[in-house]
């Protein structure tokens, strides 16, 4: 049974929204070492239609040189949940049809580790049904106000192990939580 | 000129509401259901030997109030002794040692308070007053103790926060059970 690794830029007040907000801070290259440890033992990505159709623009023409992790992003299979998209046109995709926890575990079985990034909406479906295996959170030191949460106001209570927590330079830290079965 | 520095137990939501217990919210006390070690204890304990002041909100400082008194304590010593700010429109003749009613514009008020006390003027809990203070842009440093917890529902720090760009990462620390304490500063 494969492993669902949940990546997300967060504000300190915990919104998740397409990330713009983040360029400011600049990527730290002890960022990309811990995002690289996640998406290495990954052999698929799990996106929502959202967050994969704001991916395909912007990874399908960038190679190894504009980016060290454009291999992983083009050459790893994307599984898309949506129950609207019907031509997943980004080289790798399949269309994994709309939300349904069995089919994600079929996913974890058959596929082995996910690797999830963005995708606030499947990411809060698959917290809820404990299909999250780890939650990898990069925070931003800003608050955002307004904007979609990671956690919602009706969350399931749930506890968590803190598998790693690091800091960097530009004021990120990455913290890494398993939920408690 | 003295600084605000707020101090919260927080869940990985963003839950700050009666981490201790002594309201009646539903996961009340659920800061005591996990560790924050001994490393986590003495930073609690430096930061509170460091406080010149205590600055609340109505709610806090009753529940405060009503468990401090009987302690006893380096700890509890320095609670009960160091002067308390208390914003309320409502409390009067308030009972524990060494506390000030602030009414009025809690802004105008807090301005002045860092004007009068030359330290750390230090709020904990107080979710309401904390918004207002961050809304206003007196919050100088924010220590956030962040427990590995969902809670769902209560009430969150940053409930109606604007956007702004107003921290920097001082330190961060792993301490007992998966507890991390975040220090920011205002920019």
């Amino acid at each position: 049974m494969g492993e669902i690794h949940v990546h997300e830029f967060m504000s300190l007040d915990g919104v998740i929204d397409a990330p713009t907000w983040t360029f400011d801070y600049g990527f730290d290259p002890g960022m990309g070492e811990a995002i690289g440890a996640v998406t290495n033992r990954s052999r698929g990505i799990l996106l929502g239609r959202t967050t994969y159709e704001m991916f395909e623009p912007a990874w399908s023409t960038r190679t190894v040189e504009d980016d060290p992790g454009a291999p992983f992003f083009n050459d790893t299979t994307k599984y898309v949940v949506s129950s609207t998209l019907t031509d997943a046109t980004w080289r790798n995709s399949e269309l994994a049809g709309p939300y349904d926890p069995d089919a994600i575990r079929r996913l974890k079985d058959e596929v082995g580790d996910l690797y999830v990034s963005g995708s606030g909406r499947l990411v809060r479906a698959m917290l809820a049904d404990g299909l999250v295996d780890e939650l990898h959170l990069f925070v931003y030191p800003v608050t955002r106000g307004p904007g979609p949460r990671l956690f919602p106001h009706d969350a399931a209570p749930a506890k968590m192990s803190l598998a790693t927590s690091e800091s960097y330079d530009n004021g990120v830290v990455y913290l890494a939580y398993r939920p408690q079965a | 000129m003295g600084r605000v520095v707020v101090t919260e137990f927080i869940s990985l939501d963003g839950v700050v509401e009666d981490p201790g217990g002594a309201e009646d919210f539903r996961h009340g006390g659920w800061s005591f259901e996990i560790q924050r070690g001994e490393e986590g204890d003495k930073f609690k304990l430096d930061e509170t030997m460091g406080s010149d002041a205590l600055l609340l909100g109505r709610r806090t400082y009753e529940g405060f109030a009503q468990a401090w008194p009987s302690r006893d304590g380096e700890f509890a010593d320095k609670f009960n002794s160091m002067p308390k700010y208390v914003v309320s429109s409502t409390l009067e003749s308030p009972e524990w040692t060494n506390t000030t009613v602030l009414q009025g514009d809690v802004a105008e008020s807090v301005a002045r308070l860092k004007q009068e006390i030359d330290g750390d003027i230090v709020v904990h809990g107080s979710v309401q007053l904390v918004q207002e203070l961050l809304e206003q842009e007196l919050v100088d440093a924010l220590h956030l103790m962040v427990f590995p917890v969902v809670l769902g529902d209560g009430k969150r720090l940053f409930g109606t926060t604007s956007d702004k760009r107003w921290l920097d990462l001082q330190s961060t620390q792993s301490v007992g059970d998966g507890v991390t304490i975040l220090v920011y500063k205002r920019r």
